[in-house]
């Protein structure tokens, strides 16, 4: 398939340039909004450390942090495994190439802006929809074109079934596209400021409609997408039960659509609304478990491989700490657990056992599959993505541990009453106290950065000068194909 | 049961909406997890995409779903017994605000007659009580400290040090309740407006060194200044005007503050602290912890 003679016509060959940049940009994004992260953990130290400036405060830099993760790492990435997939289990050429690298760019300018728009205060306060109104219009406009190279690429596919990770990608695309829409209307008043359309208690169901599967879509049914194409490619092993992903697909995007509300216990909200979360949330587990095993089960034949390789090593890894924070998420949203929970760093710990131990570890795993298969050399170092490894795991495991330490003692610590029915302890003692897990924290944020700034010099050591290996679709088998292949 | 079924349209619309909806998921996974493969020589015929990513055909591990099933039953019986189905209330009658109403309950069962007695315990008893004096430590540094500081001792010439021995409003246990119950606002008037600028500078001047009687301000003082602070400079609790005699002072006590207090004025508000806010016990611990 591989040749390595670039004066093909490029109607058949993959559009993979554009997959490169994408990369690129991912781990860019990715340096940065974690240093942001690990900024912002020190200041929750040392509180001076904002200098008195108000684009260093931890206000300004919390949802830079966020947002730079989520859509400038994470959309990244995600535009990057997408394209590179879809081509492949399509046996066809992107559609629209340029548009593809449009939406690659225009996207990038979106978060470098609204980044600078965030320090610079611009917030419609609503978590991770913080972007003011003429970045929402941009990012409805970029998606929706994103929407239709990818929807475009499926329909002129050469192969008649539809890859399962495209069916994760597909309704990522999608389900965002309307979060993103309805969750933003606004009226704008000035450039920078605009009134959303919703008040109170109905503003709060529509944001965490939207933030809970803005989780649910972006950050888990994404990153199955990349799941399911870079870990059966990789280990060279069909996918366990397909039967069982297609059951998963359905089961998952059915729940995941009800249990934003369980973020909401306890508030004006009404109660059946909270119940339902409850219910849906608990059925969110079977789902999320099935893809996990599924996954493991995938490489169960291949372990001597997962010795030996990093990719495939963090990918595998990545589905453990997928089933621990869905297993964390259920319980959760039990409304007794929640008391506990709710307002303390348990969530936090939550966040990142998903956010790194997930997201971050299954984007690395991918990104060392595709960077020597794009440019068609070894990766510059195996030994260093080995330590990469590493890293990302202890540093995960120290944060996770540390946030639990604190959002569980917050918790219990909050709630406690003393002999007369006084608080036993006030606010600011038990704030006090959480010195140390912050330490930890700091500790971990640096340990995982340092991991991902060795990826960085990996990867551009890979993939900077070199072009993208020209690559044509193999033949598809006849009783399969559509169109002009059928015929043959 | 079916009394309390909602009548409704919209929660009949939830119901349905509920009902239907998870009928119809338990049946997508249910029917695919259970239907016969497609085509018995389905090995053959496998799609390959991308040169060798097939479907592998493992039938769904048989725990998973039980695993799915036990959710669906949780579901329908968290439903049946709590507020879930649209106006429907539950068996179990639970809801947030009777379970708001039964914790005061609970509550007050539990300390209401404990703290009825502390509210009547005379400050001694109180300050002989470790258990109590470090409760009203805590209640201090939650309800007081942001502005008076941690440890009580004022901040930011701002808010006065509740720990010296002076008092703008006075220390006793009943000016103390004043003083928390009523709030207070103190009212140092704008100066420099009404005895121009000579006349402040030289009073400024002067309270530097309110001994020395002969000093030109001093006239001034006597004029416009003692009515409140007292001709021996030692303040009126009744006005909140503090003791400018002695060496406590809550904005400053440097020229260059002076200066400011006297052109600008200055106009402290100590905020009220209600039944609400501290209740009996709560303002009998702090007060306890206060006077002296
Ligand atoms: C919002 C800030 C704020 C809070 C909260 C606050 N205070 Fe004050 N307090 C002040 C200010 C300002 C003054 C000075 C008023 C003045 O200038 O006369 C003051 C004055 C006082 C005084 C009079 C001091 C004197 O010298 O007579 C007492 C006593 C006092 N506060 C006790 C408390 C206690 C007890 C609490 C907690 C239950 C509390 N304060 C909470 C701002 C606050
Ligand atoms: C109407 C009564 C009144 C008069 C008259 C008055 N003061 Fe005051 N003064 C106050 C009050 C009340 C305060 C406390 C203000 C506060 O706590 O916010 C005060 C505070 C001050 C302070 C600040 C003390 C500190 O600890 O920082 C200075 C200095 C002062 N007065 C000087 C003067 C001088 C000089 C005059 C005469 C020119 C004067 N006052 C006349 C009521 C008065
Ligand atoms: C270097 C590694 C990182 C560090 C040190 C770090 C640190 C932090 C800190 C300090 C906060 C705010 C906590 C608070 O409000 O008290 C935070 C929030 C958050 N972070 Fe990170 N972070 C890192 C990486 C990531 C990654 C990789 C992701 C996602 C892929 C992520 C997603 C989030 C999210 C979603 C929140 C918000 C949680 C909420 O809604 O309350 N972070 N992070």
């Amino acid at each position: 398939m591989a040749t390595t003679h670039s004066s093909q016509d490029s109607a058949d060959i993959y559009e993979d340039t554009v997959v490169i940049r994408l990369i690129q940009f991912s781990v860019l994004w990715a340096v940065i909004a974690m240093t942001a992260g690990v900024y912002i953990s020190a200041e929750l130290l040392w509180p001076t450390m904002d200098f008195g400036q108000f684009w260093l405060s931890f206000g300004r830099l919390r949802p830079l942090h966020t947002n730079g993760i989520i859509f400038g790492f994470g959309v990244s990435a995600l535009m990057a495994t997408a394209f590179y997939s879809v081509q492949r289990t399509s046996h066809v050429r992107l559609f629209a190439p340029k548009l593809a690298w449009f939406c690659a760019y225009a996207w990038q300018l979106i978060i470098l802006l609204g980044g600078l728009s965030l320090l610079a205060g611009w917030t419609s306060t609503k978590e991770y929809a913080e972007l003011e109104w003429p970045f929402d219009i941009a990012i409805a406009v970029v998606w929706v074109l994103f929407g239709v190279v990818f929807f475009g690429t499926i329909a002129r596919r050469k192969i008649r079934p539809i890859y399962i990770s495209n069916w994760f990608y597909g309704a990522l695309i999608i389900v965002i596209a309307m979060l993103h829409i309805v969750n933003n209307l606004a009226i704008p008043v000035t450039f920078g400021k605009s009134y959303s359309l919703y008040a109170g208690a109905q503003d709060a169901v529509v944001q965490w409609w939207y933030g809970h599967n803005a989780v649910g879509f972006l950050l888990t049914g994404g990153f199955l997408g990349m799941m399911y194409y870079f870990l059966p490619k990789h280990s060279g092993r069909p996918i366990w039960s397909y039967r069982l992903s297609v059951v998963a697909f359905w089961a998952f995007t059915y729940s995941y659509i009800w249990a934003g509300p369980h973020h909401l216990h306890y508030s004006a909200i009404p109660e059946w609304v909270q119940s339902l979360a409850v219910v849906m949330s608990v059925i969110l587990l079977a789902p999320s478990w099935a893809t996990m095993i599924n996954g493991i089960m995938t490489v169960s034949t291949a372990w001597e491989k997962l010795r030996t390789d990093p990719a495939l090593k963090f990918i595998v890894l990545s589905l453990a700490f997928y089933g621990l924070a869905t297993f964390e998420g259920p319980m959760m949203s039990f409304p007794s657990v929640n008391v506990v929970s709710h307002f303390t760093d348990w969530t936090i710990g939550h966040v990142h056992s998903g956010a790194l131990g997930w997201n971050a570890m299954i984007t690395y795993g991918t990104f060392y599959f595709m960077a020597p298969r794009l440019v068609g050399v070894p990766l510059y170092s195996v030994r260093l993505a080995n330590i990469h490894f590493w890293l990302a795991l202890a540093g995960t495991m120290l944060y996770i541990v540390a946030m639990w330490g604190a959002g569980v003692s917050q918790g219990l610590l909050w709630l406690s009453v003393d002999e007369i029915g006084e608080l036993s302890f006030s606010f600011k003692d038990i704030m006090a106290s959480m010195q140390p897990f912050y330490a930890l924290r700091l500790i971990a944020g640096l340990i995982f950065l340092a991991g991902t700034c060795l990826m960085a010099y990996n990867l551009s050591k890979t993939l900077v000068g070199r072009k993208a290996v020209v690559v044509k679709p193999p033949p598809v088998d006849p009783a399969y194909a559509i169109g002009k292949e059928a015929a043959v | 049961m079916m009394a309390d079924l909602p009548t409704g349209f919209w929660s009949g619309w939830v119901v349905v909406l509920t009902c239907v909806s998870l009928a119809t998921l338990a049946w997508v996974v249910l029917s695919v997890y259970f239907a016969p493969p497609d085509k018995p020589d389905a090995e053959a015929h496998d799609p390959v995409w991308d040169g060798d990513l097939r479907e592998g055909s493992s039938a769904p591990p048989l725990w998973w779903f039980w695993m799915l099933l036990g959710a669906m039953v949780f579901s329908l019986v968290y439903l049946m017994l709590y507020p879930g189905l649209g106006s429907f209330e539950g068996l179990l009658n639970w809801s947030q605000g009777k379970r708001l109403v039964s914790s005061y309950e609970i509550y007050e069962e539990s300390f209401d007659a404990r703290r009825a007695e502390i509210a009547n315990l005379s400050l001694a008893e109180v300050q002989a009580d470790r258990a109590l004096m470090d409760t009203a430590d805590r209640i201090f540094r939650r309800e007081c400290s942001a502005c008076h500081g941690v440890d009580g001792r004022g901040q930011a010439n701002l808010f006065p040090n509740l720990l010296d021995v002076d008092w703008q409003w006075g220390g006793s246990p009943e000016q103390l309740e004043q003083t928390l119950r009523g709030g207070r606002n103190a009212n140092m008037p704008a100066w420099e407006a009404i005895i121009g600028e000579e006349n402040t500078v030289a009073v400024a001047n002067y309270l530097l060194e309110f001994d020395n009687r002969e000093h030109a301000g001093r006239a001034v003082y006597e004029q416009s200044c003692a009515a409140c602070h007292g001709v021996d400079g030692a303040g009126n609790v009744f006005l909140g005007a503090p003791n400018l005699a002695d060496n406590t002072w809550l904005y400053g006590g440097d020229l260059d503050t002076i200066l400011v207090t006297l052109r600008e004025g200055r106009q402290g508000k100590m905020p009220a602290f209600d039944e609400r806010r501290l209740d009996a016990a709560q303002l009998k611990l702090i007060i306890a912890k206060l006077a002296r």
